[in-house]
């Protein structure tokens, strides 16, 4: 097994807003060994950029509680300051591809010196040596080359998508997190995408951390999945369990809301909504939704750790793993 | 989930009728050469009748919304005609117009874009029925409470002084489907009603949907881009690529087995939740759609089809063969099979 490449500790998020503090992200705990990719799955609102951002440091202005341990390779670097952070992690070990941004390229820069930017900051390249590893680059995200003179106008959604992708990989960095890469794209150009990633994750060696709502395409990537709800993680398993037995009855739940195309199946939907991130309530957050809930779930349930190496949050499955009827 | 069976009598005037429908944007320079036309609509002919559902499934540019903006009349068509039970849509004076529109709701794709954030609930659902020339208050009030209590936005009193902000992505689009409904309406146009939403509310949205037209014996056209929804929901599918309808099909033909090589495509791409997927690619065209103004000759898929048939599919345009039953597709794959009457 290989080793563990970002270790997670008791991290919190926690925005300042004139109601009270926003817990966007509550107490989340995870591994992630090098080489695999994790998806992080959950309805809009339930933090999942909020998490991404809390490990690139890259935080908004109203921050209320900043706190945890982001273990990288070794080394702690929350305890890195600002500026260390941003030589040493961001962009060069931990890059990320933010949402929508294909639209967010720079108009007036030609592709090629858009990528080379990074580049020429944080690892000091030469620009013929930058120009290099970029059109390296293009050709792993299959892109041709000569495209690289070009404006973002000049190119369709789904090759300034790649074009951001390539940017992220061009530094050579070993975590990358996509938020969202394939939503905003078409279907077929969608699947090319997923393609492309599923190639450079079995030909490199990167750890990639996938942000999605969409658990279908989630599947094409994930080798560990985890689903947040209101902050919390409330489930963490590897693909192969999450996809064919779920423990936490949201992630049942949210299966069972995902129609498929190829077999036919009873449709639920969860009733209600989150609850709000200002004042959550004490107990498991899910509760109000949930339909197995008793009495115990107006305390707070504990991670537990399941035999098959999954962890979940919820008193069904306390107690060494067995499965309660309530 | 159960099928919405509806026996479509043949003898029946369908609720509406779409015969060779073209919808074409002039392009000018400087505001006054014409340098073209984008056509954004080129040739759709179909029925719908009460109680039906039809899917059309395509990729963004591909047409479908121009197909629902055209019968909504927001744009004009520039050939071919629409019958709205039976009456000529071009025969219309304004009252005429004013009648029809009344006739169809529009649920939009983005619920919050779709609603003035200045209007509450119930000024939302009376600016309607004021317009259309409903005065007595009792009789508003009344419906406001019917079609509230319909998409289950309860407790209707709670909600009636609510701005659209403070609605939930799934509430605001129960609100478009309330003002949709607000004229009792005989035909519904969905725009992607519910690819904004959350997955665990879809379902719900979609069930809703099914069941406002059971009730009132809707004929509804869902737009989307999503084909395992379509599975669920509706009775025929029509899928769409470069301006034209490709493929028609009765959703469990079409299920069984898709034709035309786009349509099997759009089948590739997408993915259910399975581990084994991990382990496959995906076997897509790359490529993008054509170009509207100067689409390629002959059938409009052909440079990105690997079953090109060189010096037929380059260049003539393939009329719709119809394969089996209620099973058609405009592809010269299938040549060998009796063209179908459009229609």
């Amino acid at each position: 097994m290989s080793k563990v490449l970002l270790d997670v500790k008791n991290l919190k998020l926690y925005f300042r807003t004139r109601l009270g503090p926003v817990q966007a992200v509550d107490d989340v705990s995870f591994q992630l060994r090098e080489g695999r990719t994790l998806a992080v799955v959950g309805e809009s609102g339930c933090g999942k950029t909020s998490l991404a951002k809390a490990i690139l440091r890259l935080l908004p202005r109203n921050i209320h509680t900043y706190s945890g341990s982001i273990v990288f390779d070794g080394v702690d670097i929350m305890k890195f300051d600002d500026e260390r952070f941003r030589q040493e992690i961001r962009w060069t070990k931990i890059a990320m591809v933010p949402q929508a941004s294909m639209n967010s390229l720079n108009p007036v820069l030609r592709i090629e010196d858009q990528l080379a930017e990074p580049l020429l900051i944080h690892e000091k390249l030469t620009r013929q040596q930058a120009a290099a590893r970029v059109a390296e680059v293009f050709k792993i995200v299959g892109l041709p080359t000569d495209f690289l003179s070009r404006y973002p106008f000049e190119l369709s959604g789904g090759m300034r998508q790649r074009a951001t992708i390539a940017m992220a990989l061009a530094s050579n960095p070993k975590l990358v997190v996509l938020d969202e890469p394939s939503s905003a794209l078409d279907l077929l150009t969608q699947a090319n995408l997923m393609n492309v990633l599923k190639k450079i994750k079995q030909e490199t060696n990167t750890t990639f951390i996938l942000i999605t709502h969409d658990i279908g395409t989630a599947s094409e990537l994930a080798d560990e999945v985890a689903v947040m709800y209101a902050g919390e993680m409330i489930e963490y398993a590897s693909a192969e369990y999450f996809y064919t037995d779920a423990h936490h009855p949201y992630s049942q739940k949210l299966m069972a809301s995902v129609p498929t195309l190829r077999e036919d199946k009873e449709l639920g939907f969860i009733p209600g909504q989150p609850p709000s991130l200002i004042k959550p309530p004490t107990g498991c957050r899910f509760a109000a939704r949930c339909e197995r809930r008793f009495e115990k779930c107006s305390e707070h349930p504990n991670i537990t750790h399941m035999g098959d190496g999954s962890t979940v949050q919820c008193w069904l499955h306390d107690k060494t793993g067995e499965v309660k009827h309530a | 989930m159960p099928k919405t069976a509806v026996q479509k009598g043949q003898e029946k005037q369908p609720v509406l009728r779409v015969e060779d429908l073209h919808t074409w944007f002039e392009v000018r320079r400087m505001g006054f050469f014409k340098v073209g036309d984008v056509r954004a609509l080129d040739g759709v002919t179909f029925d719908l009748h009460a109680g039906e559902t039809i899917s059309i499934v395509g990729e963004s540019g591909c047409g479908k919304s121009t197909l629902a903006k055209t019968i909504l009349g927001i744009h004009s068509p520039t050939k071919g005609k629409i019958y709205f039970e039976g009456r000529d849509l071009s025969t219309l004076d304004k009252q005429g117009w004013k009648e029809y529109r009344s006739n169809i709701g529009y649920i939009q794709q983005d619920p919050y874009g779709a609603l003035p954030t200045f209007m509450n609930v119930k000024r939302i659902l009376e600016e309607p029925m004021k317009i259309n020339g409903i005065t007595d208050k009792a009789e508003r009030a009344r419906r406001i409470r019917q079609v509230l209590e319909e998409v289950k936005l309860a407790p209707i009193e709670d909600f009636l002084p609510k701005f659209p902000h403070m609605l939930s992505g799934g509430q605001q689009q129960r609100l478009v489907i309330a003002r949709a409904m607000i004229l009792e309406p005989k035909l519904l146009i969905a725009d992607e009603p519910v690819s904004m939403l959350d997955a665990s509310v879809r379902i719900e949205i979609l069930q809703l949907l099914q069941g406002l037209q059971r009730k009132h014996n809707l004929a509804i056209i869902y737009i989307t881009h999503d084909l395992s929804t379509v599975r669920y929901f509706s009775e025929r599918i029509f899928a769409m690529y470069g301006a034209k309808i490709i493929e028609k099909s009765s959703t469990q033909a079409l299920l069984k087995e898709a034709l035309h090589p786009y349509t099997q495509a759009l089948f590739e791409a997408t993915s259910d939740p399975d581990v084994e997927n991990l382990k496959t690619f995906k076997d897509v065209p790359t490529g993008e759609p054509p170009s509207l103004m100067n689409p390629p000759a002959g059938c409009r898929f052909h440079p990105r089809c690997r079953q090109m048939i060189k010096g037929l599919c380059d260049q003539q345009i393939p009329p719709e063969f119809l394969v089996r039953d209620e099973h058609s597709a405009a592809c010269w794959l299938y040549k060998d099979y009796p063209e179908h009457a459009a229609g």
